[in-house]
């Protein structure tokens, strides 16, 4: 299928970027000209294009006691704001100061302010997402134990004032989640969670268990009834009966549905459409829809990652092979591989020579033209 | 649930302190209410002795910490909250094993400890800041040791130097004293900025591990002037902190709040812990390892105490995401991962004939998941483990801002912009966003020229596209203005070269001028390039896979769009392949097979399928033909409304929301015709999806001119305004 020499197309260039322990999660801001990383080095950095194609360290701070777990930027209409969340059991929302355009190129690192600490949770927080922007600065962090937590400001200009508006409590430990980033004022405001809970194998677990025989799928959507003024489970995908890793909406322009991507034991593409209120009775009840298109083992072991693009047209993942794989839809709707990022793991060379670094690689592909062809 | 091979015994009340006999078969436990000793079998603790008997119940029985002898048998020391330090003589017949009592401390003992070869000797340390030296047999204070700090936390006796101790204090320093001088300490250094509360020898290297309420364990290289080795980074203050033996980088700590869990660290990688044990249910009060690396004891607030083996560890790294992916607005794409990945590990237990998935294991945060080997290679690899590598790679940039710049939206009829906008659609290559806009400029094209009688020539179509040339519309319309509604749908296949695959072509009348070209076989009067099972709207430039053409022409009915599996092609086959079906009564007959290539076979066979396609469509999507208005006599007015709807809906699905939206936008007054087709709300998530895609790639002129439009277009001024306003 000509993948294993795609990754010859690539011309890696290496950049020093010392976080001292593994990172956990990269994101890009609404622009995708800064980027942000997070390790269990407990640090923070942020990187901003310099348009050139290079990136630039402009921001770097201890940002909790135990390892950043995920990073992610809100909406630029409230600033130059992030969250993060840590195995420290707190998440927190940090806050550019100072004059953002200007001189910050020259005086090297810019300053972020620790605005609100959000302490409520008793284990690891998993996850942190702010919410689509239309909804307002909406927070949902989700822990260990299981528990989603949605936080409010009230005031946009005050990020130091959070307000726990929801705690909605899961029974299985969560580890990731996802706004629904749709734009439609139909559909009430929408989050997906996935669980990391273990099946257990062992035959006298699963009868315990069988009050939630129900669904054994790790992957639920919760949705806030304006009605009842709370967010209650309205599905449990039973597609997904492995531990979940992550999951991500793709962002929804204008689809009569929605994609959502799951990282199990393979990538998953998940459709899931609204069923009509009317048809509801003969459909069971269900207020969904759903259907697997796609589950890709192509990792041939476990997957971490799944990342939309801004269409969500193109899906990329990751998984423990180390490698990217990028999948796009193809005719007939189905999903394909479209590329493969192979980053060669450096072996067991002793540590020692290399302890302590980590590099950034930047590759331009060459021709759009030399992607692979099937 | 408690592991299967750790052992657990409640007590009546929390013990604070535990100490193991020097063949580590016996351990004594102290607290406020509390003071037994059990003996460690292999699958449970039995107890020997219940020390905390006799009439007097005083305050010297509340400990704070015990020691065990190293040397002797039956001696045991405690220290007491009022600062008596009591030796206890296991050996004494009676119920009182009391042997002596130590009242030369005025405030709290915090610890006391006995000298590794030495078995008389016994210090301590306490709450007023000194230390004493007790001759067991003399029964009297040898040495007094005057800290001129705050607190001693902990005293250790140094396994390398045989008199050296080291106290930790409550203003973080240490000092190293000489336990047969007490004028003054050895060493004296501030190791934390806040309380250190233990302090542990490595048992090989001169190394010394503090622990302290800064929430850090700080290893201490004090072979001459001491030197920070490592620092670890936990979650929560550390109030304990022991080597594994035999394993020179790791030791095990737990926190005095916050955090119930035992921690093992490996010291080279000082942000996460190797291994964890999270059985106990209130903090951990007291830990000792069972002088062998695989098994230790430990003590909690919650009343219990456990022996732990290292096999049943839970392993945190393995349950954190080593990877991050993200795409930006820009196409960019963002990878951390792993420089040395964790080896695939296998779990402990898991059912025969199950299929094993490599690295699948990995994912257990059940203690106990591994198998001693994995275990062993996760050990191995642990400390080598703490590098990511980001990379970065730059996806194509998309057509979409070039388009977006180069679109027009407004200032001229529809028919106009459509044009334009198919051609800026071509020259990007997006060959279906062309023939959408080719479609909407031929429908408003006919409306103009109801209005307009004499049309306007426009202008000829751009010559540099690899598919068939644009045939000027308006002719056919002149022409013959009935029958373009009627003939437009005569289809065909040929290859188009840009996608590699047989593409479906919609066939506009048969005008003179392009009657007059048919003789050169040159396929003009083609209005575009479509193909019915066209999907990637973006990537034109993906030479699709040879197996289009097995699933395509495979013989057997039920066409491929059918399928269950593909219902958003089935939305395709209607929208465009209808056009086909309607006017065409024997399509067959009319198939000119315009290039006569080589796939001509494979596409008549397409083709054919294509047309019982269009027949099934009729029958049951009645509601989307064309047919009726066709037949409906004298106006030229096709309403192909539902027509394009349909394509803007597909699009949209497609995640082409750029299209749908500047269609519309397009479309100018037409746009009304949609909305029996298109809901109000639909249109404004497209107008707001396009907005916010324009944004991302800081398109602030054209979302301007998008938004300004929406103003403009009255329809939809209340409802856009409001979110406006709204996101604002």
């Amino acid at each position: 299928m000509g993948e294993q020499n795609i990754t010859n197309l690539f011309e890696a260039q290496t950049i020093y970027a010392d976080h001292k322990d593994l990172i956990h999660d990269v994101a890009y801001d609404f622009y995708g000209e800064r980027m942000a990383t997070c390790s269990s080095d407990q640090y923070v950095k942020i990187w901003d294009s310099d348009g050139r194609g290079g990136w630039r360290l402009t921001g770097s701070w201890k940002a909790h006691h135990g390892s950043v777990w995920k990073v992610t930027w809100a909406h630029p209409e409230f600033g130059q704001v992030i969250a993060t969340c840590s195995f420290d059991r707190t998440a927190a929302v940090w806050e550019e100061v100072g004059d953002t355009n200007a001189s910050g190129s020259d005086k090297g690192l810019r300053t972020w302010v620790k605005r609100s600490n959000l302490v409520d949770s008793r284990t690891s927080v998993t996850d942190v997402k702010f919410g689509p922007k239309h909804l307002g600065l909406l927070l949902v962090t989700c822990s260990a134990d299981g528990i989603i937590r949605i936080y409010e400001a009230p005031d946009v200009m005050n990020l130091a004032q959070w307000t726990l508006q929801h705690e909605i409590p899961t029974k299985v430990s969560i580890s990731c989640l996802s706004w629904n980033p749709s734009l439609s004022k139909i559909n009430p405001p929408m989050l997906a969670v996935g669980s990391d809970e273990p099946n257990t194998t062992n035959a006298a677990a699963s009868v315990q268990t069988d009050k939630s025989a129900a669904c054994n799928g790790k992957v639920f959507i919760y949705e806030y009834s304006e009605g009842a003024r709370r967010w209650t489970r309205t599905d449990c995908l039973a597609s997904a009966q492995e531990p979940v890793n992550d999951i991500a909406f793709a962002p929804n322009l204008g689809r009569s549905f929605h994609l959502l991507a799951v990282a199990t034991k393979d990538v998953r593409i998940i459709k899931v459409e609204c069923v009509l209120e009317s048809s509801n009775s003969a459909n069971g009840g269900a207020r969904f829809k759903t259907e697997v298109l796609c589950a890709f083992d192509a990792h041939n072991s476990c997957v971490w990652r799944v990342c939309w693009n801004v269409t969500g047209t193109l899906l990329a993942s990751s998984g423990d092979d180390c490698q990217v794989r990028l999948w796009k839809m193809q005719y007939l709707n189905q999903w394909r591989c479209a590329a493969v990022f192979k980053n060669a793991p450096l072996g067991d060379s002793p540590p020692a020579a290399r302890a302590h670094t980590a590099y950034v690689r930047l590759a331009a592909m060459a021709n759009p033209a030399h992607m692979p062809k099937h | 649930m408690i592991p299967s091979n750790t052992i657990c015994v409640s007590q009546e009340g929390p013990a604070n302190a535990l100490a193991l006999n020097k063949d580590c078969s016996q351990v004594v436990i102290a607290g406020r209410n509390v003071f037994k000793v059990f003996s460690i079998g292999e699958t449970e603790f039995t107890e020997v002795c219940n020390l905390r008997v006799g009439k007097n119940l005083n305050l010297n029985f509340s400990s704070i910490d015990v020691a065990w002898s190293t040397i002797e048998e039956n001696t045991l020391a405690t220290a007491a909250t009022n600062g008596a330090v009591v030796v206890w003589n296991l050996g004494r017949s009676g119920r009182s094993k009391q042997e002596h009592v130590f009242s030369d401390h005025k405030r709290t003992v915090n610890k006391v400890s006995f000298h590794l070869t030495e078995p008389a000797l016994l210090i301590s340390g306490s709450q007023d800041g000194m230390m004493k030296c007790f001759d067991l047999r003399m029964k009297e204070v040898a040495r007094t040791f005057i800290s001129n700090t705050e607190s001693i936390r902990d005293v250790q006796f140094s396994p390398h130097q045989a008199n050296q101790f080291a106290a930790v204090s409550e203003n973080g320093s240490v000092q190293l004293w000489d336990v047969r001088r007490h004028e003054r300490c050895l060493q004296h250094f501030t190791a934390h900025s806040g309380p250190v509360f233990a302090c542990d020898w490595h048992p090989e290297a001169p190394w010394l591990a503090t622990a302290s309420r800064d929430k850090t364990i700080k290893i201490w290289d004090i072979h001459a002037k001491p030197n920070l080795e490592h620092t670890i980074y936990t979650i929560a203050s550390v109030g304990h902190v022991k080597w594994r033996p035999q394993k020179k980088f790791q030791v095990a700590s737990c926190a005095l709040v916050l955090d119930c869990a035992v921690h093992v660290w490996d010291v080279r990688r000082p942000h996460v812990p190797l291994a964890t044990f999270a059985e106990h249910r209130d903090v951990t009060t007291a830990i000792a390892w069972q002088a062998s690396p695989l098994t230790f004891l430990s003590t909690s607030r919650d009343c219990s105490l456990y022996r732990h083996r290292f096999t049943e560890a839970a392993h945190p790294v393995l349950w954190a995401n080593p990877h991050g992916v993200c795409v930006s607005a820009r196409g960019e794409l963002a990878h951390a991962t792993p420089e040395r990945p964790l080896p695939a590990l296998h779990p402990h237990h898991h059912p025969p004939g199950d299929r094993l998935v490599p690295g699948l294991g990995r994912k257990q945060p059940t203690a106990g998941s591994l198998s001693a080997a994995a275990q062993a290679a996760l050990e191995r690899a642990f400390p080598g483990g703490a590098s990511s590598a980001l990379c970065r790679y730059h996806t194509r940039t998309s057509a979409l801002v070039g388009c977006a710049l180069k679109y027009k939206i407004r200032g001229a009829p529809p028919h106009e912009l459509a044009a334009h906008n198919a051609a800026v659609a071509r020259s990007y290559e997006r060959h279906m966003v062309a023939h959408v806009w080719e479609v909407v400029r031929a429908v408003c094209a006919a409306r103009a020229d109801e209005r307009r009688p004499p049309p306007r020539r426009p202008s000829p179509p751009p010559s540099a596209d690899p598919p068939p040339p644009v045939q000027p519309y308006n002719n056919a319309v002149e022409e013959e203005p009935l029958e373009e509604a009627e003939e437009w749908a005569e289809t065909s296949f040929h290859n188009s070269g840009v996608l590699g695959m047989p593409t479906l072509t919609i066939y506009i009348p048969p005008a003179k001028y392009a009657k007059q070209l048919r003789d050169d076989n040159e396929p003009m009067g083609w209005v575009s390039a479509a193909s019915a099972h066209y999907v990637d709207i973006e990537a034109a430039d993906w030479t699709l896979p040879e197996e289009a053409f097995p699933l395509r022409t495979a013989p057997p009915p039920p066409a491929p769009p059918h399928t269950p599996p593909a219902p958003r092609d089935e939305q395709t086959g209607t929208c465009y392949a209808n056009v086909s079906g309607t006017s065409a009564t024997s399509p067959h007959g009319a198939v000119s097979s315009p290039g006569g290539s080589s796939s001509s076979t494979a596409s008549d066979k397409c083709y054919s399928q294509q047309c019982e396609l269009n027949a099934a469509e009729e029958g049951e999507g009645g509601g989307l033909a064309v047919r009726g208005t066709g037949n409906e006599g004298g106006r030229a007015c096709v309403d192909v409304s539902p027509l394009l709807a349909a394509a803007l809906k597909q699009h949209a699905d497609l995640g082409d929301v750029q299209t749908a939206a500047t269609v519309m936008l397009a479309l100018h007054s037409h746009r009304s015709d949609l909305f029996p087709y298109i809901d109000e709300s639909l249109q404004e998530q497209w107008l707001l999806g396009y907005i916010e895609l324009l944004q991302r790639h800081k398109l602030w002129n054209v979302a301007n001119e998008v938004r300004g439009l929406i103003v403009l277009q009255v329809s939809l001024v209340a409802g856009v305004t409001c979110s406006r306003t709204s996101k604002r």
